[in-house]
């Protein structure tokens, strides 16, 4: 091997320990950039055989990465878990107010009122004032069960919103992972952009708090998103926006071409949004429109079997519009105090009636329960739902800090690690310089004894 | 007071083990698990000593009573989402381990990650 040949694999070697230590120094500056994994580059040995004018030396085949996939997608999965249990807890915290467990408000308070109204009737039947206080406390209780009823359509106009606003979010982040497979095609350098790596990672990632998918990398480093496994939402350069409809009665997410895709959304934000829309606060609404129209019907049932001052059968005292909604629609009807129906038909101006109503307080009406029983139940069934949320999100917090200990465990940049990397390539350049060194002024010494 | 003490304390105890216990599993290593299962030694510890104190009759209140069984509540929370932080921490490792196996020494006709074979050789000298 002669001496170009030995000056040639050092500079080599001094290229590659100089590339060595930009990408050390990529590595220390880029430890805090959201989605980066250390780099390291990779070295081979050139082969070396002097007598067959192999000059060996080091040569490097490019850079790679310390990014574990299988760490990435545990983040991911475990980052669907966390966004659904985090919306899941966020909207049933928006229920719990308007469900009092105390009996001094809304309408346990109202039903407490509207039975010692009954009460204090029975014990003055043909009192106007005491008919009056009936009628008073039937709208009181009414309007209360009409607002709690409103409440929860409120809370459903809120959870449509947020199903809105968390679409709009997947297809944005959508967006950033086309254009940058759109960047991958443009740009072979890009593949092995650190940065670019970066950006995608942290782009899925923050995908995985809004919903579910599976990825495909494909040959040319573009990815492949694919919600719940199955639909498309980004294929190289092409996005399929999702969309939701929420006009109906439930809640739907369609894909592009207008077919619903509901069922695929199990997890992240959007999963929770839906499971709260469509199943958890139907329950809460089905239950509270049993109670209004099991109160509105049996208090009617048992007025219409009585008498009132003039000898008339009983009116109803209650109405609702079962397609509305009974809680949403429970209303007093224009029933005059003395039409109200407290005496039996066999006993004029007395109180059987009346006895009648008070004792629905106690009676099992639905399910085996009184009215305040049922009403307790369906309150302790929305606390329970929002402990189960909670409990659930704290889980699923700290597991997610597990996985992301994993990655960082594994892909981490870590500054202990990056400080000996950088004094082994420190002193490796510094020995390859020296060696540069001597050789070049080998040379002008032989140089000048040619001349 | 002092039977308050005696009941309310190693309910506490307990749960602040719990706590040390999930504290360890942020990290899904195996000295973690180590570390982790020696706070959970103490809290059965403070569970045995509840239980002790429990049965030799110790007089509850109506107050004591009800603020034992929120912690106890509160705790049986806890030892559920420490259990799930051990079940996560191995799920991850042992599914590490998987794909290490499968780097270093490929699949079996199963499908599953092969495990490393120690090379025997013969030989016969005669």
């Amino acid at each position: 091997m002669g001496l170009f040949g030995t000056l040639v694999s050092s500079t080599g070697a001094l290229r590659v320990f100089q590339k060595a230590l930009e990408v050390a120094q990529n590595n220390v500056s880029n430890m805090s950039t959201p989605g980066f994994a250390k780099q390291r580059l990779l070295l081979e040995a050139m082969p070396f055989d002097p007598g067959l004018g192999l000059p060996g030396g080091v040569f490097s085949p490019g850079v790679d990465s310390y990014r574990s996939e299988y760490a990435e997608q545990a983040v991911r999965r475990r980052q669907e878990d966390y966004g659904l249990s985090d919306q899941l807890a966020a909207e049933l915290s928006r229920l719990e107010p308007y469900f009092d467990v105390t009996g001094t408000s809304g309408i346990p308070g109202a039903l407490n009122r509207f039975f010692q109204s009954i009460s204090a009737w029975s014990v003055v039947p043909n009192d106007q004032v005491a008919r009056a206080g009936v009628i008073e406390q039937a709208v009181y209780l009414a309007g209360r069960v009409r607002d709690t009823a409103s409440s929860l359509a409120r809370a459903r106009a809120a959870a449509d919103q947020q199903i809105c606003n968390t679409v709009d979010s997947i297809n944005y982040l959508a967006g950033i992972i086309r254009n940058l497979n759109a960047q991958l095609r443009q740009d072979y350098r890009a593949a092995t952009d650190p940065g670019v790596d970066a950006r995608q990672h942290t782009a899925l990632e923050e995908l995985a708090r809004y919903v579910d998918y599976s990825t495909v990398r494909q040959a040319d480093g573009t990815l492949t998103v694919l919600l719940g496994g199955q639909t498309p939402l980004v294929i190289g350069e092409r996005q399929y926006e999702i969309h939701a409809e929420i006009s109906g009665a439930s809640a739907a997410i369609c894909d592009t071409d207008g077919r619903e895709i509901t069922a695929q959304a199990s997890r992240g934000r959007l999963g929770g949004l839906i499971q709260f829309r469509n199943t958890t606060l139907p329950a809460f609404v089905g239950d509270l429109d049993r109670l209004a129209a099991s109160v509105a019907d049996r208090v009617n049932g048992i007025l219409a079997g009585g008498i009132d001052v003039n000898g008339q059968p009983g009116g109803a005292l209650f109405a609702y519009d079962p397609a509305q909604g009974a809680a949403a629609s429970l209303r007093v009807t224009t029933l005059r105090p003395e039409e109200l129906a407290g005496a039996l038909a066999g006993a004029p101006g007395g109180n059987g009636n009346v006895l009648e109503l008070a004792g629905l307080v106690d009676s099992p009406e639905i399910d085996g329960a009184s009215f305040m029983g049922y009403y307790g139940a369906l309150a302790r069934n929305v606390g329970r739902a929002l402990e189960r949320a909670r409990e659930d999100l704290k889980t699923s917090e700290q597991l997610l800090l597990q996985a992301r200990s994993l990655r960082d465990e594994i892909s981490g940049v870590s500054l202990d690690e990056e400080a000996i990397r950088l004094v082994e390539f420190q002193l490796a350049y510094q020995a390859s310089a020296r060696l540069v060194m001597v050789l070049s002024e080998l040379t002008e010494i032989t140089i000048n004894l040619v001349r | 007071m002092a039977a308050a003490v005696n009941v309310l304390e190693p309910a506490g105890r307990a749960q602040a083990c719990l706590r040390e216990a999930q504290a360890c599993l942020r990290l899904p290593a195996a000295e973690a698990l180590e570390g982790a299962g020696a706070h959970l030694e103490q809290a059965i510890g403070q569970m045995e000593r509840l239980a002790r104190d429990l049965k030799s009759g110790t007089a509850l209140s109506e107050g004591e009573r009800a603020e034992l069984l929120e912690r106890l509540g509160q705790l049986r929370r806890e030892t559920a989402r420490t259990g799930a932080l051990v079940e996560g921490a191995a799920t991850l490792r042992l599914g590490w381990a998987r794909l290490l196996y499968a780097a270093a020494c490929g699949y079996t006709a199963r499908g599953e990650p092969a495990r490393p074979e120690v090379a025997r050789r013969l030989s016969v000298e005669g």
